[in-house]
């Protein structure tokens, strides 16, 4: 590579020659005290909650954090030992921004934006606040549209809405950002942005995660912002806000959907705490400030369903024009209602029922850039399966549900360990696909029945046909629902293997050949039965037609069913095989004990 | 006014002197020796305290008790110094706080430069200013602010020219190492980001 030093000269020399000589006007105070992140100031006394301020000899920023009578508490984004008493501080008018766009896709930064990832500077003129004020009611629509999780249990059962906050809780180590991975894994072909925000977690931890997503080719579409547990207490602290602010501007500026994963806001409320003992707010209960909550309301309230804006425009109008001043009557229709009636003129006009004063011929058109989405997915660490502390019940209320992970399930085996019976989606079911809901429905229900049945199964009383056959749908329900790591799947797969367990066709399928079972007959599905799953994705809901052509596939299915290992032993009977797997009173399974 | 120890004081230390202050100068303004007070806690601070360490130690310290201190005062300043001064440092001496005094002696300034309609205005420059520029200076200032200016003068070579002024905490700065840091600042600002964004223009894969 050959460098053209002539270019160089020419740029430096039209910076020199534009170089306007200003007098350099500041705001300035002195450090009093500095220690942990945090400085006291003597001075600034116009300065402002939340503006940025420079410590003129270091070129460190930081952020006015506390107003007190005669001082002002500085949060410092830097390095707080290269500070020292006696140093200028300026304050520099501006609040903390941080760069967004496409240049930050797919990239490691911190939460100030610096890049982490050794891939060289991020280029980009776009910023955005990191404190933003979250969208108002007016702003919104309801959550219509759902987001793939990609995960069986999930989809099914606590569905996840677009704009929608839902909340992953459980113990360490009992699979919350395996969830939260896999989810962002599958919104590959679903054209969602995803942010990902790691708060005082291990570095190595989250380079695997980044792997993991390379990996499966999730980042190119992924931004990861990352405070390690290395990091002092302020970048922890401003770390969900700046991934939020990267996730907004797709939202607000071009009408894209997002998802953020905030892993974890129990850490950040730990170095908000912190930071609030440091600058001496009163503590309250387990030392955490009075305005923890709203800490975490403010930020996850950030996440919306936008409403989207419908014009009314000329057929052979280009909608990817469309503005608010596009529409031929001068109106702009918000949200899913005013759609509908935006399409009645429409149609009134074609049936000639209305008096037309503009040209035949008109459609409904979207504005560009509007009906844009944030999801977030907060991910809260208990203690010892305690949901009742304070952080986990604070973040139960401000979200949209919670997804459950229990320890005793994770060891049994059943991945992911999701407690379907303390785990809801509140907004979630109403962006659920037709089809999934037709067939989950009753899931949650039936699962519920098969737990108390197995409870009492395990006294090891004699049982009736009935039950016995409610049991053996049950432990089938369940191993259907295991999923493994890094492999979600299409909605459509998981539509029919959920409908072919909960029509009982897994029912003579020993145990431990569901997942067998399932994979051979998605194969089945894609490579000899392709229309039916195609009309699935295409419609999206179980029409009586494509129900029976569903079955049909099925019923010619199961004889194809090869057990495996059945080539190298000679086959047994199935039923033998499912009466010796099964028998009630077989010692208990912890397999299939703690669902 | 230059003193080192003055510069960081403690924020509640601030407090308190401002209280003791304004109490002085009320009592002052009672009597009508402004001036006299004022000369006399400079030349308190100035004269007597920075001649000798062990003064300091003496009025601060716990060493000595409150009614030896009150002792030595009035030994001292009995009948040399002015009725209320006199009374101010055995006040002072009462509530233990002789160590205050110099951030007092700063808040009674500021305090009665306040009263007066003064600004006090802190002038850095990098060689000493003439008496002319000076004129010219506060003649400047008194245009802009409408107020008294009094300047505080500091010589600091690193400066390299120009003047920084600093009013409260507004600080106007046209030195000329200020430029030169916010010059060089811009061009690896701006110069780094166009040669970023057009990396072609400034380079080809020979």
């Amino acid at each position: 590579m050959r460098f053209k030093a002539d270019e160089i000269v020419s740029v430096l020399q039209s910076e020199i020659q534009q170089y306007e000589k200003k007098l350099d006007t500041r705001q300035v105070g002195r450090v009093l005290e500095v220690g942990d992140g945090i400085a006291r100031v003597y001075g600034l006394a116009s300065a402002m909650n939340g503006e940025m301020v420079e410590f003129s000899r270091t070129g460190i920023r930081g952020l006015v954090f506390n107003l007190e009578e005669n001082s002002v508490g500085i949060i410092i984004l830097g390095n707080h030992l290269a500070i020292t008493e006696g140093d200028e501080v300026r304050s520099l008018g501006t609040l903390l921004e941080v760069p967004v766009g496409d240049a930050v896709i797919g990239r490691v930064v911190d939460p100030l934006g610096n890049p982490l990832d050794g891939k060289g500077p991020i280029t980009t003129d776009k910023t955005r606040p990191v404190e933003f004020v979250a969208p108002g009611v007016a702003a919104r629509q309801p959550v219509n549209q759902p987001l793939q999780t990609g995960i069986k249990a999930i989809d099914s059962m606590t569905p996840v809405g677009r704009g929608q906050r839902e909340l992953i809780i459980g113990d360490r180590k009992t699979g919350k950002t395996t969830i939260a991975i896999d989810t962002i894994i599958n919104q590959k072909e679903e054209s969602v942005i995803c942010v990902y925000v790691a708060v005082g977690q291990k570095e190595s931890q989250v380079a695997g995660v980044v792997e993991a997503l390379r990996a499966n080719g999730a980042m190119d579409y992924t931004i990861v912002v990352v405070a390690s547990a290395a990091d002092a207490a302020p970048l922890q602290y401003l770390a969900p806000y700046a991934g939020t602010a990267m996730a907004e501007y797709y939202m607000y500026e071009q009408g894209r959907d997002t998802l953020c994963v905030y892993d974890d806001l129990s850490k950040q409320a730990a170095a908000y705490r912190q930071l609030s003992l440091l600058v001496r707010r009163p503590p309250g209960r387990e030392a955490y400030p009075g305005d923890i909550f709203y800490c975490h309301s403010r930020l996850l309230e950030r996440s919306a369903k936008l409403a989207e804006r419908w014009v009314i425009v000329p057929s052979d109008f280009d909608p990817s024009k469309a503005n608010d001043k596009s529409g031929v009557d001068g109106k702009v229709y918000v949200g899913p209602l005013d759609k509908e009636h935006a399409e009645a003129h429409v149609n009134e006009e074609k049936a000639g029922k209305k008096n037309v004063k503009f040209m035949a011929g008109h459609k409904v058109a979207k504005v560009v850039g509007t009906g844009g989405s944030l999801t977030a997915l907060p991910i809260i660490e208990t203690l010892e399966g305690e949901v009742s502390a304070y952080i986990p019940t604070n973040v139960i209320s401000i979200t949209d549900g919670q997804i459950y992970l229990q320890p005793d399930l994770f060891y049994a085996g059943v991945r992911p360990a999701i407690d379907v019976g303390i785990s809801v989606s509140r907004v979630g079911g109403k962006a659920q696909t037709a089809a999934m809901k037709s067939i989950a429905g009753s899931l949650r229900l039936d699962l519920a029945a098969f737990r108390e049945l197995e409870a009492f199964a395990q006294l090891g009383t004699d049982l009736d046909k009935a039950t016995q056959s409610q049991l053996d749908r049950g432990y089938r329900m369940v191993e259907v629902l295991k999923q493994g790591q890094f492999r979600p799947l299409h909605f459509s797969d998981q539509v029919m293997i959920i409908y072919a367990g909960a029509k009982g066709y897994l029912d003579k399928v020993p145990r431990a050949e569901v997942s067998a079972w399932e994979s051979q007959f998605l194969t089945f599905m894609r490579e000899q039965r392709k229309d039916v799953r195609d009309q699935l994705v295409k419609e999206r809901k179980l029409s009586p037609d494509l129900e029976a052509k569903l079955k049909a596939a099925l019923e010619a299915f199961v004889p194809q069913y090869k057990a495996p290992g059945a080539a190298a032993a000679p086959a047994k009977p199935k039923e033998t095989n499912i009466a010796e797997g099964d028998a009630p009173v077989k010692p208990r399974n912890t397999n299939v004990k703690a669902v | 006014m230059n003193d080192p120890k003055e510069h960081f004081a403690d924020v509640s230390v601030e407090r308190l002197a401002k209280v003791y202050a304004t109490a002085l100068l009320n009592a002052t303004l009672a009597v009508n020796s402004v001036a006299t007070v004022m000369e006399e806690i400079d030349s308190f601070i100035d004269d007597v305290l920075a001649k000798d360490e062990r003064l300091d130690s003496l009025l601060a310290g716990a060493a000595v008790g409150r009614t030896t201190r009150a002792g030595v005062i009035e030994k001292t300043f009995g009948g040399r110094a002015s009725p209320v001064f006199f009374r101010f440092l055995l006040v002072l001496n009462d509530h233990e706080r002789l160590d205050l005094i110099r951030p007092i002696r700063r808040a009674l300034h500021e305090l009665n430069d306040a009263r007066a309609r003064r600004l006090r205005v802190h002038v850095y420059s990098a060689v000493p200013l003439s008496d002319e520029m000076q004129a010219r200076l506060r003649a400047e200032l008194h245009d802009d602010f409408k107020l008294e200016p009094v300047l505080v003068l500091y010589v600091d070579p690193s400066l390299l020219g120009g003047l920084k002024i600093r009013i409260g905490d507004t600080v106007y700065d046209s030195t000329v190492r200020t430029r030169i840091n916010n010059l060089r600042n811009q061009l690896i600002e701006r110069s780094s980001h166009e040669i970023q964004s057009r990396r072609d223009r400034f380079s080809s894969a020979e």
